[in-house]
């Protein structure tokens, strides 16, 4: 789950880390208002959306008055912002931050996150700002800095130091900045933090450390036991089908194309997408039913594809074994039975009394197409996508 | 036996009174799995599937010595399972259990760490020896005994492995699911120094999937080790989109770390034969153990 920047600050805060001083705002007056009440010469309205590298879809403007921080907030707010990050149909912005500004002479990336290499958490550090981790590594993969995190003993202020001064800080900076992280350590371990960007970590030019920028990531998982989180979701912020979809108990992720895909298990419903586009198709969606996947679900499933305006056949991989093969046949005949699906359907069945299951679909008829292997339902899928088309 | 667990295994299972837990319980015991007993808190001195029930894992490695457990418990408590269970001895856990936080299997890692206890999974469908044991879910019926080794993230891309593999006659000495989470116990590197080291496995079969960089580690291991039997991989999420979670936590590319491409190209540097299609995983297989022997005549 993803929360917005300034969310992340206010959490912050609460653990003692400096941040500019703001106030979030959901109409044009409200940002001149937090503008007037902050005071200072100049400040920046930044759009809150779960994505970052605002500042290139034109979601962070930098104002010099008060009424420049209102021409930005009128522009931003209802705006569709679109950057790197997010889908091809942006974001909608609801609301808007806006900060004092601040005069910064130098600027510092750190991350703390799940780290595939060790299976712990690792703090990340660079002596640049970027706009996601994996470009700072694609321009300078040398010189980023990396401490593994024992869980036992948490993230250790000698760790911190060593990487303070590989990026050239003073000591008196160093001390500052090992509060800072150290604090932020705490944060992410304390709140079942998957991922904390600090991105960037800036030094004014009085010499002063502040969190400038900073985006969360937080375990679905651990949100039972973390209630003040789980309060902080911001619903608009999904993408309506995948919402609908992860409710069901789906996980739908709409991509472009016209062959709609659908499969019980994540491994199979990956292996579908690829075999559609090697087959020469192009798939409009990832979805995973859930390895047993209930008739309703089966059914939630197929009316989140037809739904999907640009699908022209589907292909659906199926597997019994962790499901009764018969069942997953039984429920996918009733459901085009009773009309609630009238796309047309490529099914592979495959597992434990798989003839039994083929022959269900066969009695059926014509309206559901029954292939022999996965490659086999993809092109099948791709070929009557083309008739159609 | 193949590796970690054969007919000699004694099982018990955590959470053993749950319906889940007794539906898969009793598939284990009805294919010859030796589950000995099981732990329920408050079902001690009760009887379950014929099996002594008892409320702590330490009672229940007292009076039934198993040497592993498999664990069907909430995921808001799996990992005191876990613990408990390797407190209590058991050197082979194998935890089902979906959505544990990953704090939560952080912290186990590192509390199992020179206990010399194995952990499989979590969010895995266990591991099987065909025809000795099942621990979990995977369902007997699809596998056979031979001499073919199984190592996959996926539980349905495992089984799509396994009938393969069945269907041309080469059977499997034993089939092991990692999990499909972010952090889990066993990895690639764990099972294939197994199956490299067992004489009743011919040929590796490693099935992996975008995120983390399990295949990556797995290719390294296998680029700096003799590889004496032949390992043959197939990876998923070709055609994935960066940045999104594709129904396993752990697939997620991310930070320039986990695209198929880039694994499917270390696989290929160490040797290891890729398969292309999730349908010729098994072919693919059956074909480099025959060139094998011909090179070997």
């Amino acid at each position: 789950m993803r929360i917005h920047e300034y969310q992340a600050k206010s959490i912050l805060r609460t653990y003692g880390v400096p941040t500019p001083r703001g106030g979030v705002a959901f109409t044009p007056d409200e940002a001149v208002s937090v503008a007037e009440r902050l005071g200072g010469s100049f400040w920046v309205v930044k759009a809150q959306i779960h994505a970052g590298d605002r500042a290139r879809g034109g979601g962070v403007i930098t104002a010099h008055s008060p009424d420049e921080v209102r021409k930005a907030a009128e522009t931003m707010i209802g705006m569709r912002l679109v950057t790197p990050q997010t889908q091809a149909e942006g974001n909608t912005v609801l609301r808007v931050y806006v900060e004092e500004g601040v005069a910064i002479s130098r600027e510092l990336y750190f991350a703390l996150l799940i780290d595939p290499l060790t299976s712990g958490a690792s703090l990340i550090a660079a002596p640049e700002r970027g706009i996601t981790l994996e470009e700072i590594a694609t321009r300078a993969p040398g010189r980023i800095l990396r401490a593994a995190i024992d869980p036992a003993v948490g993230l250790m202020p000698f760790q911190v130091r060593r990487i303070c001064y590989s990026l050239g800080l003073d000591t008196r900076q160093m001390r500052k900045a090992v509060d800072i992280i150290n604090a932020v350590y705490k944060c992410y371990d304390e709140l079942d933090a998957l991922t904390i960007e600090i991105n960037p970590l800036v030094m004014t030019d009085r010499g002063e450390l502040m969190v400038l920028d900073a985006r969360m990531r937080f375990d679905d998982n651990a949100l039972f036991r973390q209630k003040g989180i789980a309060a902080l979701r911001d619903r608009s912020e999904d993408n309506p089908a995948e919402r609908q979809a992860a409710d069901a108990g789906l996980t739908y992720i709409r991509l472009s194309g016209n062959i709609g895909c659908l499969a019980n298990g994540a491994g199979l419903a990956m292996s579908t997408v690829d075999c559609v586009r090697a087959a020469g198709g192009e798939p409009a969606n990832f979805l995973d039913i859930g390895r047993a996947p209930s008739r309703e679900r089966m059914a939630e499933a197929l009316r989140l594809i037809e739904a999907d305006p640009h699908v022209d056949c589907v292909c659906a991989i199926l597997q019994g074994g962790l499901a009764r093969t018969e069942t997953v046949a039984e429920n996918l005949t009733s459901i085009i039975r009773e009309r609630l699906f009238s796309l047309p359907i490529v099914v592979r069945l495959a597992g434990e009394n798989a003839a039994a299951g083929e022959n269900i679909l066969h009695d059926y008829g014509p309206a559901i197409h029954v292939a022999a292997t996965i490659d086999e339902a993809a092109s099948k899928a791709v070929s009557i996508a083309r008739e159609r088309a | 036996m193949g590796i970690l667990a054969g007919r000699n295994t004694r099982i018990i299972c955590q959470g053993f009174t749950g319906e889940q837990a007794s539906f898969h319980c009793e598939q284990a015991i009805a294919c010859g799995t030796s589950i000995v007993g099981g732990v329920a808190v408050g079902y001690g001195g009760k009887s379950h599937l014929d099996r002594p029930v008892f409320d702590t894992v330490a009672e229940a490695v007292a009076e039934t010595s198993p040497d592993a457990s498999v664990i069907f418990m909430p995921a808001t408590v799996a990992a005191d399972a876990i613990m408990e269970a390797a407190d209590a001895g058991i050197k082979l856990i194998v935890c089902v259990t979906e959505n544990i936080p990953v704090r939560d299997i952080v912290h186990t890692r590192r509390a199992l760490q020179g206990s010399g206890t194995r952990l499989i999974g979590p969010n895995t469908p266990g591991l099987i020896t065909p025809g000795e044991a099942k621990i979990g879910l995977l369902p007997a019926s699809l596998f056979k005994p031979g001499r073919i080794g199984i190592i996959s993230r996926s539980s349905t891309l495992l089984l799509e492995a396994g009938m393969q593999t069945t269907a041309l006659g080469l059977g499997q000495s034993t089939c092991v699911g990692i999990g499909g989470d972010r952090v889990t116990g066993m990895d690639y590197v764990d099972c294939l120094r197994l199956f490299l080291a067992d004489n009743e496995t011919d040929g590796i079969i490693l099935i992996g999937e975008i995120g983390g960089a399990l295949e990556e580690n797995a290719a390294a291991f296998l680029a700096k080790t003799p590889i004496e039997k032949p390992v043959v991989a197939y990876i998923a999420g070709l055609y994935a989109p960066s940045g999104r979670r594709l129904g396993h936590a752990g697939a997620r590319i991310a930070a320039g770390h986990g695209d198929a491409a880039s694994k499917i190209a270390a696989l290929r540097e160490a040797g290891v034969v890729i398969a292309e299609s999730p349908d010729a995983i098994g072919s693919t297989m059956q074909r480099v153990l025959q060139d094998s022997l011909r090179a070997r005549r």
